[in-house]
């Protein structure tokens, strides 16, 4: 096997109280990731997409065991990193490396750039003496685009984006294999995003890293992603190489989420039809039978509600009991439905 | 005024508190509260933002219909350039707190004037396109409890020549409807802005002057966009 990380029916399951019952009453489960399968090559990037409330992010945190997970996670060496302990994980964790969402409250205010971009070095390296860690961090610095005599600053003398360079220098100090980036733009300025995506782009080549790349933005997904995976309810819709989803996408979910990211061309813009979606995502504690998206797909029949569409094999994989492109006559279904 | 919003049993609802509600459905809530007095300007600031981009399509459209319906002309501010091309007419850019360019949302978007509004549009992904290096805007926005002297936008201007330090350029119209806040001559930027040559990413990220303060994101990067009813052949989406 010679994937990175190859993972089998990942499922992340909260145990959660119903609002308003009786102490007593046993609690409900929230199943937030619901089998997910997907396999990482070695320096690929795997884009994750999916509405607010999908899963995207609890599947981040399960990967690196931030929450209890069951499934399987086989590493290159093929080791599974779920059923490790804590003990065994902590020489993993340093192959795998997370950059969080708000640059801000991911770092410590009481801590020096510095502390903080070594912390994860010291970590897994105790024995590294003081000024060779300076060092290394110092050259991170220089690597993401900050001064390396700023490093005795504190966080909150940074902007928003160069503070996500200060979480990216950390999270590479240790040399991973994988780095999980959990919407790393989606707080920044669009001009201080493009700067952030093209250093993640140019490291990535520089040390061969693979990337999975957590957002709700479709366009910085198309471009910074090799593979992209479309999660809805905590379960994969559709997931294939970059190119062939974006022009080619077989599940109406994936269809309906492109239609209505707004593109900054007004000729396109006015005149494209979006596919409407109608109401909101059902309740992930009480998911719909049958296929979880039946309930605001434009193409749901009788089977839809009866048997769960499993994942197609190959490159291009769609669950779905009816892929395909949506007709323009199922599309002005949907608007007469939404609009009723 | 729930059921023009669209909030499906609008009578069933009227006692639910808002944490019952979901985003979009509280967004539908606050449009609702805003029309009740029927307005004759409607002020959205990012009503979108928070939202994910399906339901930011029903939002839009929304906002749409209900403009056209009232008969009220309407102020959308917000970062996406997407959502200003679909439902707006006019369009004005914003840096350091004063308007840079501004004109009907098709010619700004097809031959932008202004060098910040080149590199926004430049700095965009875009689903619909291969674009293979994102052209960041280098540096960081300026800190507004210093302002800069000169134009707000010189430091990380690719077109910044004398002058641009000292001297704020004033607005000036230059077409019929257009006018911008720039030194370097129209011909100029957009002859560049064809040649579209890459800027490097990293040039100035960390010149910045420490206690940068960040303003509020609308006056830093937004991009506001102006839209009148009365004006004829609307662009708003149907």
């Amino acid at each position: 096997m010679s994937d990175l990380l190859s993972v089998r029916d990942l499922r992340v399951t909260f145990q959660l109280r119903r609002e308003g019952a009786m102490p007593w009453a046993a609690p409900q489960p929230l199943r937030a990731v619901n089998g997910v399968d997907f396999a990482l090559a070695p320096g690929e990037t795997l884009g994750v997409v999916g509405e607010s409330g999908c899963g995207k992010s609890t599947l981040a945190r399960a990967l690196i065991g931030l929450v209890p997970a069951t499934g399987q996670a086989e590493w290159i060496d093929g080791k599974d990193l779920l059923a490790l302990t804590p003990r065994q994980m902590l020489a993993y964790r340093q192959d795998i490396q997370m950059v969080f969402q708000d640059p801000l409250a991911s770092l410590n205010p009481r801590m020096t750039v510095g502390q903080i971009i070594a912390e994860p070095l010291t970590t897994h390296r105790p024995d590294l003496p003081r000024a060779q860690v300076r060092d290394r961090v110092k050259a991170m610095m220089d690597k993401v685009g900050l001064l390396p005599n700023q490093i005795n600053r504190y966080p909150h003398e940074f902007s928003g984006g160069q503070c996500q360079r200060i979480g990216i220098a950390r999270a590479l100090i240790v040399e991973p294999k994988l780095i999980i980036c959990d919407e790393p733009v989606s707080a920044l300025d669009v001009s201080i995003q493009a700067q952030v995506i093209n250093l993640l782009i140019r490291l990535q080549k520089d040390l061969g890293l693979a990337l999975i790349f957590i957002a709700h933005d479709l366009s910085v997904v198309k471009h910074i992603s090799d593979r992209v995976m479309v999660l809805y309810l905590g379960k994969v819709m559709e997931t294939g190489p970059v190119q062939a989803l974006y022009s080619n996408p077989q599940h109406p979910y994936t269809q309906a989420l492109l239609s209505a990211v707004p593109v900054p061309d007004p000729t396109i813009e006015t005149a494209k039809t979006i596919v409407p979606l109608a109401g909101d995502l059902p309740s992930p504690m009480n998911p719909p039978s049958g296929c979880v998206f039946r309930t605001r797909c434009p193409r749901a029949r009788a089977e839809c509600a009866a048997s769960v569409p499993v994942l197609t094999v190959g490159d291009h994989q769609v669950a779905c009991h009816f892929p395909g492109p949506l007709t323009d006559a199922e599309i002005a279904h949907a608007r007469r439905t939404e609009a009723a | 005024m729930l059921d023009a919003v669209r909030i499906p049993d609008a009578k069933g609802r009227i006692r639910l508190f808002p944490h019952e509600f979901s985003g979009g459905m509280r967004q539908r809530v606050m449009i609702a509260m805003a029309l009740l007095c029927r307005p004759k300007l409607l002020i959205a600031d990012e009503p979108t933002t928070a939202l994910d981009v399906t339901v930011q399509a029903q939002i839009m459209a929304l906002l749409s219909d209900l403009q056209r319906d009232f008969g009220m002309a309407m102020i959308l501010i917000t970062h996406d350039l997407g959502v200003v091309a679909g439902s707006c007419e006019r369009v004005a850019v914003m840096y350091g707190g004063r308007i840079r360019e501004t004109g009907p949302v098709r010619p700004i978007f097809a031959d932008p004037t202004h060098p910040y509004t080149q590199g926004l549009l430049d700095a965009i992904p875009r689903v619909d396109q291969d674009d293979e290096e994102l052209r960041a805007i280098p540096g960081q926005p300026p800190n507004m409890s210093r302002p800069p002297s000169g134009c707000a936008f010189e430091p990380r201007c690719p077109y910044r020549r004398e002058g641009c330090a000292s001297i704020d350029p004033p607005l000036e119209a230059f077409a019929p409807g257009r006018a911008r806040a720039c030194h370097a001559p129209v011909a100029e930027v957009a002859a560049r802005h064809m040649r579209a040559d890459p800027q490097p990413d990293l040039v100035a990220a960390g010149e910045a002057l420490p206690h940068d303060d960040t303003l509020p994101k609308g006056a830093v990067a937004g991009a506001g966009a102006a839209g009148a009813t009365q004006t004829p052949g609307s662009e708003a989406k149907p």
